[in-house]
């Protein structure tokens, strides 16, 4: 890929290109994720990963409502029943809801952030911020009300890439979601974006 | 909970619609508590989302900024809502490019930019992007999605 022959052009401090290496040595982990007692334990709590594995029908509708979202898919069984899905479904990006994809670019963050979520600016002194770059989603199969679905997430890629004004670290998550039957249900690829001045 | 309105569409169909098709656009006000309530169901509680001391301080933001997956959403309805109830959506891929904060508005807007059939499925490439009150592109996307044909 043309980021990664950028990787060795881009400028980095000794401390940042220790970090790209430990970060890239990560590629091909499965993210292991916190309980949410674990988390609670925390200083600062952040994340509750998957809070729509159970996809029941109330859920549905909160993210749906929640979006102000009110197709009639979402909502109405004798609408629904007459459609090709023969039921209630959950709009597709309800998938993020289950887990958003940025499990392993969030997760990698400790190693930039101290205490009380403060970037390390000891270490990392040209560090600016982070934000959500692209996300991209396939779906097989629609989620339907009583699923419950089970969502696993790789790290596929780091990289460098010389932007306007910043030095920008790519972090790249895969993660795969699959329903209570085995089926897939859909994929998706969403990286994150470490920039540096 | 008082009773929701849903929203029932007219099935488009595959032969009524061509590449340069627009759709309807869709309008999305934004606001502290849409953003808060959004944290309440993604499960990232980062306060950066939702208080202005936090996004000042620590993220460098004239206010809380919208969570990039909260206009993800926004702007896959656009195409969901289109093709309803007969269609799918098959891929959807999306960038933020803009922060968006409190009293912003967006219209997400969507164009037909391909249409074609393959294994059996027809298919639509579309374009969508968001724009906010003064004109400025805050997200781009691209959805791929099927519709049925009316001899089907």
């Amino acid at each position: 890929m043309p980021e990664k022959e950028l990787a060795q052009e881009v400028r980095m401090t000794p401390e940042e290109r220790e970090l790209f290496e430990k970060w890239k040595s990560k590629i091909g982990q499965i993210f292991i994720s916190q309980s949410d007692q674990e988390a609670m334990d925390d200083e600062m709590v952040i994340y509750f990963w998957g809070l729509g594995r159970d996809a029941s029908w109330t859920w549905i509708k909160r993210w749906a409502t929640v979006n102000e979202d009110y197709n009639a898919l979402w909502f109405d069984e004798e609408y629904a029943k007459k459609s090709k899905w023969g039921g209630i479904i959950a709009p597709p990006l309800y998938l993020i809801s289950v887990n958003d994809g940025l499990q392993w670019p969030e997760r990698l963050a400790d190693d930039v952030y101290g205490p009380g979520m403060l970037p390390r600016r000891d270490k990392y002194p040209s560090y600016s911020h982070t934000f959500q770059a692209e996300s991209e989603w396939e779906f097989f199969e629609p989620v339907r009300p009583g699923d419950t679905i089970d969502a696993r997430s790789k790290l596929v890629d780091v990289y460098w890439k010389q932007g306007e004004g910043y030095r920008m670290c790519f972090v790249v998550g895969e993660t795969t979601y699959s329903n209570q039957k085995g089926q897939s249900v859909g994929r998706n690829r969403s990286s994150a974006v470490y920039l540096f001045k | 909970m008082t009773e929701i309105k849903t929203m029932k569409r007219e099935q488009i169909y595959f032969e009524d619609v061509e590449a340069g098709t627009e759709l309807p656009f869709l309008i999305k006000k934004y606001s502290l508590m849409k953003m808060a309530l959004f944290a309440s169901v993604l499960g990232d509680w980062c306060p950066g989302h939702y208080d202005y001391k936090w996004a000042k301080e620590k993220f460098n933001q004239p206010a809380p900024f919208a969570y990039g997956f909260h206009i993800t959403a926004h702007c896959s309805q656009v195409l969901t809502d289109w093709i309803s109830p007969n269609g799918a959506l098959k891929k959807f891929k999306s960038r933020t490019l803009k922060p968006v904060y409190p009293n912003d508005t967006l219209t997400i807007r969507g164009k037909v930019i391909r249409k074609y059939g393959e294994g059996g499925e027809n298919y639509l490439d579309c374009e969508v992007w968001a724009e906010k009150q003064d004109g400025a592109l805050a997200a781009r996307g691209l959805g791929i999605i099927t519709l049925p044909r009316r001899s089907q």
